[in-house]
């Protein structure tokens, strides 16, 4: 039994659970609602713990299967993580069509997750680009899914966090590049509606758009619009290409817990005044690597330990696209108000893809993620009040980063829960499929 | 380049096989030759060696790694090699090796018999080129016997004193002899650990430390990652007095 966390290192007591490598046979014969698959344990809240139960890990289930470089289609086992996809294949021509902001998350929770980059707004999430997968259920049976086969247990799998079976491997198709640098350009901007203006002026030329927005006291909601597009061939041999695929090349890595957080009001307010002025002064176009461009975090091996011994949370809503703006001017008030500033808060649109998932976060509208420091009840009290807001307005919470929700917030935001239940394994629960699908 | 990674479904010797595949991807003539006991999962190493250098040869050899006839007549059948890794090895369960002489007897065999075969042949292999670079997988688990692993830690120790003569009999030759010696790695072997160690290295680092000392010719002992020879030099010259009160 190991004491095991998520990325957000909330819970430290009664976390113990068994860690067992996995191939996917394991889930036969298994007591119902007592194990869980688990990928890199990236996820920030407990989609990904299953505290007396047994954890599932594809660790050892790290092998690419197939590549076609005339499809793009590349097969391979649900552990490999998207790093390994990423430096293998950008020499190449080809990379992910999607990818979240660190890559150090397996393919198998890549799926059960649905993960969203900055160019949701052109390619929608990881799942689109999922032409099959292979799932063992503990019955014994390993289906086939895509979307012709088995297509209902396909939709349901693709965000379906990890409930539906273990995901032994996938068919995703990569898209071509012409080399791994993107040129970009940063913006400052004043408020939410500069923002909105930003991104729709951007959406159509621009396949990545985010923006970091101030969520601390002075200047709360100005930030910097950071949008780009892959580089043209003219880059593919630039110095420093391979070398900045290998792995470990110039990684920092915080290298203990801290007793306390170094995550406070000052520091917070002090890290958001320096990032905005650092980029409203250095505001230009530039060549960026892929990797500190998609990746800037990873740069800093376990960052989460900043954050101290008490974790934080990570609060990630999408609400509609039309009452946007008030809503969010809402959200960043609210924030202000209760002195709790985010040390790192994104904000994006979100395009108008039908969800690929049955259970899929990402949808229609605009969407706004926020690290905080865990100060016990005081910042459990914030997401409330940010909770009523996003319901109000019709939006929801993302369950990869929730550890929190209660199930009305989860009912209102994703209607589809009486028809995933269908599709769950009954050997399979988690933390949070106990606290949002009641098993 | 020819290389053979004897048991090529460990953690380390698919992680230096990757090592290699990316190291030699655009010359083209690269080879590869994958021994172990399992036709099925060597061939998934195999599938995921072509995914990640499409221009290399990749065969897969299938072989009692008990057998020394089975292993003598697989070397024999491998042709010319440049290189050639062994890493058989399963982490023995100390308790369990204390109480079932089966599993004790079965560790034994895994580690220190079937490699010694292998490297046995292979060097005889080498003999006859005339050149050649092995590279057997040991442990630091084996300088000094400890309470806590010593069923494994002891064959790796005979694996050491194997290694060291290999490398005085081709000291003035071709052929190049390294014994490697990682510390706790991140592995299969340890990621069901009830207790793991809390600092495992990463595979990728030891693979790539271990892959850069066989292409350069080092011969002799290797510790990965490097720090370990310094711990290991400590724990060696702890006076029994002290090493015995020890709980390590």
């Amino acid at each position: 039994m190991n004491n095991l966390q998520s990325w957000g290192r909330l819970e430290t007591k009664n976390q113990r659970a068994m860690l067992v490598g996995a191939t996917g046979r394991e889930l036969v014969g298994q007591k119902p609602a007592s194990v869980l698959p688990r990928g890199l344990g990236r996820s920030y809240g407990d989609v990904c713990l299953n505290p007396g139960g047994t954890l599932l890990s594809s660790a050892a289930l790290n092998n690419f299967l197939e590549f076609d470089p005339e499809t793009g289609l590349l097969t391979a086992q649900a552990g490999v993580s998207l790093s390994e996809i990423q430096r293998t294949f950008a020499p190449r021509g080809f990379m992910l069509a999607v990818t979240p902001g660190t890559q150090f998350v397996s393919i198998g929770g890549a799926i059960a997750n649905d993960v969203h980059g900055k160019n949701h707004h052109a390619m929608g999430t990881f799942g689109d680009h999922v032409t099959s997968l292979t799932l063992a259920r503990s019955d014994g049976s390993l289906l086939e899914c895509s979307p012709e086969n088995n297509a209902e247990m396909f939709r349901a799998t693709i965000g379906g966090l990890g409930l539906t079976g273990f995901i032994t491997q996938a068919t995703i198709r990569l898209r071509r590049v012409q080399s791994p640098w993107l040129e970009t350009e940063s913006i400052p901007f004043k408020n939410v509606g500069e923002f909105l203006a930003l991104s729709d002026e951007s959406e159509g030329d621009y396949e990545y758009s985010v923006s970091w927005v101030n969520c601390a006291t002075p200047f709360n909601g100005r930030g910097i619009f950071m949008r780009g597009n892959h580089a043209g061939p003219q880059f593919a041999k630039k110095a420093g290409d391979v070398l900045r695929s290998e792995p470990g090349a110039r990684r920092l890595a915080w290298p203990f817990e801290l007793p306390f957080s170094l995550v406070n009001k000052p520091t917070v307010t002090g890290f958001n005044l320096a990032y905005y002025y650092a980029n409203a002064w250095s505001a230009k176009k530039q060549i960026s690597h892929y990797q500190p461009y998609f990746y800037p975090l990873d740069a800093v091996a376990n960052w989460n330990r900043m954050y101290g011994r008490s974790g934080f949370y990570q609060y990630q809503s999408v609400v509609p696209r039309d009452t946007g703006q008030e809503v969010l001017q809402e959200m960043l008030h609210k924030i202000r108000a209760a002195g709790q500033g985010s040390f790192l808060s994104v904000l994006k649109t979100m395009g108008d893809f039908p969800p690929a998932g049955l259970m899929s976060f990402s949808r229609p509208g605009i969407t706004l993620a926020l690290d905080f420091a865990n100060l016990g009840s005081k910042t459990l009290r914030l997401f409330d009040a940010l909770d009523e807001i996003v319901v109000a307005a019709g939006g929801a919470l993302n369950p990869s980063k929730d550890a929190r929700m209660s199930r009305e917030v989860f009912e209102a935001g994703f209607q589809n829960v009486q028809e995933f239940n269908k599709y769950r394994d009954p050997a399979i629960s988690s933390a949070m499929s106990r606290r949002l699908l009641g098993s | 380049m020819k290389i053979a990674i004897v048991s090529a479904t460990s953690t380390i010797g698919q992680a230096a096989a990757r090592y290699w595949a990316r190291s030699f991807e655009s010359r083209g003539n690269l080879e590869f030759v994958l021994v172990g006991r399992n036709q099925e999962a060597l061939d998934v190493v195999a599938a995921d060696l072509r995914v990640r250098a499409p221009e290399a040869k990749v065969g897969v050899v299938e072989v009692d790694m008990l057998n020394r006839r089975a292993i003598e007549a697989a070397v024999t059948d491998l042709g010319q090699l440049d290189i050639a890794l062994v890493c058989q090895g399963e982490l023995t369960d100390q308790t369990t090796a204390q109480n079932d002489s089966s599993v004790l007897d079965h560790s034994i065999q895994i580690n220190a018999v079937s490699p010694a075969l292998f490297a046995e042949a292979i060097a005889r292999k080498f003999d006859d080129q005339g050149f050649g670079k092995l590279a057997i997988i040991g442990s630091v688990a084996g300088d000094r016997g400890r309470k806590a692993n010593y069923a494994y830690g002891a064959s790796k120790t005979f694996l050491a004193t194997f290694a060291q003569g290999l490398v005085h009999r081709f000291a003035a030759s071709g052929v190049s002899v390294l014994l490697i010696k990682p510390g706790p790695t991140a592995s299969r072997m340890t990621l069901s650990l009830a207790n793991p160690p809390t600092r495992l290295a990463d595979p990728e680092t030891v693979a790539r430390q271990i892959v850069r000392a066989v292409n350069s010719g080092k011969r002799g002992v290797l510790y990965t990652p490097p720090l370990w020879r310094w711990i290991m030099l400590v724990v060696r010259l702890l006076p029994n007095a002290i090493f015995n009160r020890l709980n390590i």
